[in-house]
């Protein structure tokens, strides 16, 4: 539980820095899955980003990682 | 010095009786949209620049995107002591321009970057914070912290008078100027991001990052 707040605590210091775009979770109950959108200079700074985090350096999540292109956004 | 003279020349008027010292609705309204939109503008500005950006300083006597928003964060503190000052002075009947019409001309006039004014001792940037994370942590903390009292105070706000930078204001004008004051210097940012010496933005690539549980359910990691 302690990683799961240090995780959230890092996707939000991570939203503040500009990192993440945008972040969010299925509600699947069994098979959850959370996802963030980020921007940064590199695929290496993409892995760091990853590695960072308090709940994947616990080994509590993996993470795939994947190039992204937005193509949509709504007005809000 | 001379145009923060013909700034609050208004506000030297006669007294005139007003009713009631507290904010109305309206003003309180008007004040919490300000600062809200001030605080997006200011988070919105500073938010992931590399380090280059952040201490670029164009010319000599001009500030650097890290020094303006030090200036802001540092006013914060400066202009909302500023207004609890002059709550703890006795109360006046109602000033005159103690109202929206002059509060909004207010704003306008500290937000007139034609208009030049001199930063007083305490305010003056010392490169204190090194990142724009650091810088816009303590500006979030600090305006959060007004916005939470703009939202819940019942003081007598506008009966209560003090020295504002060009002449007397009431307290609620120390929250307009604290929040006019930011989007002044917000606006000086973005003159040192349209500066031919400012550095362009990095290319930056978007990434997808996908978690799942590396092991056992959700209820082995959360508490029922």
């Amino acid at each position: 539980m302690a990683k799961l707040q240090e995780h959230a605590a890092y996707l939000a210091s991570q939203i503040q820095q500009g990192v993440i775009v945008c972040a969010g979770r299925t509600g699947d109950p069994v098979h959850p899955h959370g996802y963030a959108e980020i921007e940064v200079a590199s695929e290496a700074d993409a892995k760091t980003f990853i590695g960072n985090d308090p709940a994947v350096k616990a080994g509590v999540f993996e993470c795939t990682l994947a190039p992204f292109s937005e193509v949509a956004r709504a007005a809000r | 010095m001379k145009n923060s003279c013909a700034l609050f020349i208004l506000a030297a008027a006669p007294l005139i009786a007003a009713g009631t010292g507290k904010m109305n609705d309206a003003e309180r309204a008007y004040l919490l949209d300000q600062l809200e939109q001030t605080r997006k503008n200011v988070l919105a500005t500073i938010q992931g620049l590399s380090d280059a950006q952040w201490r670029c300083q164009p010319a000599p006597t001009v500030w650097s995107v890290q020094e303006c928003a030090e200036h802001i964060i540092l006013s914060e503190e400066f202009l909302f002591s500023g207004a609890q000052v002059a709550l703890k002075s006795p109360a006046v009947e109602r000033p005159a321009n103690s109202n929206l019409d002059f509060d909004r001309m207010l704003a306008g006039k500290i937000q007139d970057r034609g208009l030049k004014f001199t930063a007083p001792e305490p305010l003056v940037p010392s490169k204190r914070f090194a990142t724009p994370a650091d810088a816009a942590k303590e500006f979030a903390l600090r305006r959060d912290k007004t916005i939470a009292y703009v939202k819940s105070t019942n003081d007598d706000l506008r009966v209560h008078v003090g020295d504002g930078p060009g002449g007397p204001m009431d307290s609620y004008q120390f929250l307009v100027l604290l929040a006019a004051h930011s989007a002044r210097h917000t606006a000086q940012i973005r003159e040192v991001e349209s500066n031919a010496a400012y550095p362009k933005p990095a290319v930056r690539s978007q990434f997808l990052v996908v978690y799942s549980l590396a092991h056992g359910t959700p209820d082995q990691i959360t508490p029922p």
